[in-house]
């Protein structure tokens, strides 16, 4: 792996935020890894084709980290909506955005079996579908592996104006675990992109310590 | 015996979809104390059952306008109703985070929140219910339209070089005072001034050099009118102001002060300074004056002869 100057700077963080020997994005990729197993079986059971996902990256980023992430993301139009859905529980929070990257809809419906007639109006509904089934199935694996329980917002598409619009501040920082998805025989692929804001992190953190003990 | 257990499980199930409804639940008694505390409660307030349970709700939450819950509580007690509040008259009753913190357009979650009464087994009402519904989508959508409306009737309003009035507002504006005017018998004054040799300017320095004269005399007579006074640009380089409760002779003193400064005004020009002045024709509105048109024509007699007689002077129309 390529050790820029920049990720060490992102490690130097990291070790400041950890009161104890606990490092809490080794831990979160520890349980990521967990999840991202999980989760391909489960798709894979549900889609009838295999599934693969990347091993999670977690990062604890700046602000300004996270607006470039973010604004890469802004290719978006019908063939690469970014769908978000956000979440929270037990004092964390935060966003699950999946951006979905080659898109035929034709792809979509077979994926999930649908025999619905492909109209122009028909097709956010079946990005819908689909964001909804992978949205949800990564940060499920997680939550359970933690045993939380959070409570979810509506997912939504996010717009080139909401991907700008970041409302962190400055001198905030966000952990955030990026996997992506590829699907056998299948054009399309999904970048997911799981953000947990700065007020989460204490609390996240308290968890890793009493994990690892 | 299989009944109860039945009952058991559906008395479960029926507990489970509270607990995980995406609407906060929460249930007070008479003193205000917490008895019941669902799942988005919990998760948003980052508070669980177990901190709050029989806890005061306005001790546990400073956010709350206690007086005005505990109106609004205790009217439903007594009259056995139910009460409501929206987003529109209070954004929340809990501050809590928006669902997306990062790429959300709110800075809190925009609540509707509504208040009924829970009837025990004898009949007497004991509990109210507390609901919140998070309806931040609704309410940043509707604000972000009223501030597109509101974008969009400045732009067809003003003049997009100068942002003064555009005419076609200008003159219905004038239109208006016209007619409070003869309601009120008030005097009122109107203006109208030109830019001297304005195209001289444009053919030795070019047309942006001319925008740049048109924003600098816009800019020295916002500056130089008073807050109730409406200037507008009525064509290329005219402009016009109706000044209100103003006679002709204190129409002179404010259009005397407006010809001095913009003699004084020196516009840089790609390292030249460009010098010019404005002529002006003052008519205030008399009783016989029979509509907007004719008070427009007047002002605009007396400006052809503050030009006619040598530029960069002041008239008062004397019909």
């Amino acid at each position: 792996m390529e050790v820029s100057a920049e990720s060490e700077s992102i490690e130097i963080e990291t070790r400041e935020i950890n009161s104890g020997n606990v490092d809490l994005t080794d831990w979160i990729s520890e349980i990521s890894n967990v999840a991202m197993g999980q989760t391909a079986n489960l798709l894979a059971q549900l889609f009838k084709i295999f599934v693969h996902l990347s091993v999670p990256n977690v990062r604890l980023l700046s602000a300004n980290e996270l607006r470039m992430v973010l604004a890469n993301m802004d290719d978006s139009d019908s063939n690469h909506p970014v769908v978000c859905q956000g979440f929270i529980g037990g004092k964390i929070s935060g966003e699950n955005i999946l951006h979905l990257r080659n898109v035929s809809f034709a792809d979509l419906a077979e994926l999930i079996d649908s025999d619905m007639i492909l109209e122009e109006e028909l097709e956010l509904e079946l990005v819908m579908d689909v964001a909804n089934i992978l949205i949800g199935a990564f940060l499920k694996g997680i939550t359970s592996l933690l045993d939380l329980n959070f409570s979810h917002g509506q997912p939504t598409i996010l717009t080139e104006q909401d991907l700008q619009a970041n409302r962190m501040l400055d001198e905030e920082r966000a952990l955030t675990i990026e996997l992506n998805y590829t699907f056998d025989d299948y054009e399309f692929s999904c970048n997911q992109l799981i953000i947990f804001t700065e007020d989460s992190l204490k609390t996240l953190n308290t968890y890793a310590r009493y994990a690892t003990g | 015996m299989s009944d109860v257990v039945s009952e058991i499980a559906e008395f479960h199930w029926l507990m489970d979809a509270l607990q995980n409804v995406d609407i906060g639940l929460t249930v007070l008694d008479r003193d205000y104390n917490i008895q019941l505390w669902n799942g988005f409660m919990e998760n948003h307030s980052g508070l669980r059952p177990g901190d709050v349970k029989e806890k005061n709700f306005f001790e546990t939450f400073s956010e709350v306008d206690e007086t005005w819950l505990k109106r609004k509580i205790d009217s439903v007690f007594l009259l056995q109703t139910q009460q409501s509040s929206t987003w529109e008259q209070r954004p929340y009753l809990l501050r809590f985070k928006p669902y997306r913190p990062v790429t959300g357009k709110a800075q809190w979650m925009y609540q509707n929140t509504t208040i009924f009464p829970l009837i025990s087994s004898d009949g007497t009402v004991n509990h109210v219910c507390i609901i919140v519904y998070d309806v931040t989508d609704i309410a940043t959508g509707k604000l972000e339209l009223e501030s597109a409306n509101e974008q969009l009737a400045r732009l067809s309003q003003t003049d997009g070089l100068t942002g003064l009035y555009n005419r076609a507002t200008w003159e219905s504006m004038l239109q208006a005072e016209l007619s409070r005017t003869r309601r009120t018998g008030h005097p009122c004054s109107l203006v109208m001034l030109d830019i001297d040799h304005f195209k001289n300017i444009n053919d030795t320095y070019g047309h942006q050099a001319g925008d740049d004269a048109i924003r600098a005399l816009s800019r020295i007579l916002q500056f130089e009118k008073r807050e109730t006074d409406v200037a507008g640009r009525y064509g290329g380089e005219e402009f016009c102001v109706t000044l209100i409760d103003t006679t002709a002779e204190n129409a002179k003193i404010f259009a005397e002060r407006l010809r001095k400064s913009i003699e004084k005004n020196v516009i840089n020009w790609e390292g030249q300074e460009i010098k010019y002045t404005i002529s002006l024709g003052i008519a205030e509105l008399k009783s016989d004056t029979a509509n907007h048109e004719t008070w427009l024509q007047k002002s605009d007699q007396a400006l052809y002869f503050s030009k006619e007689n040598g530029r960069n002077q002041v008239t008062i129309s004397d019909t």
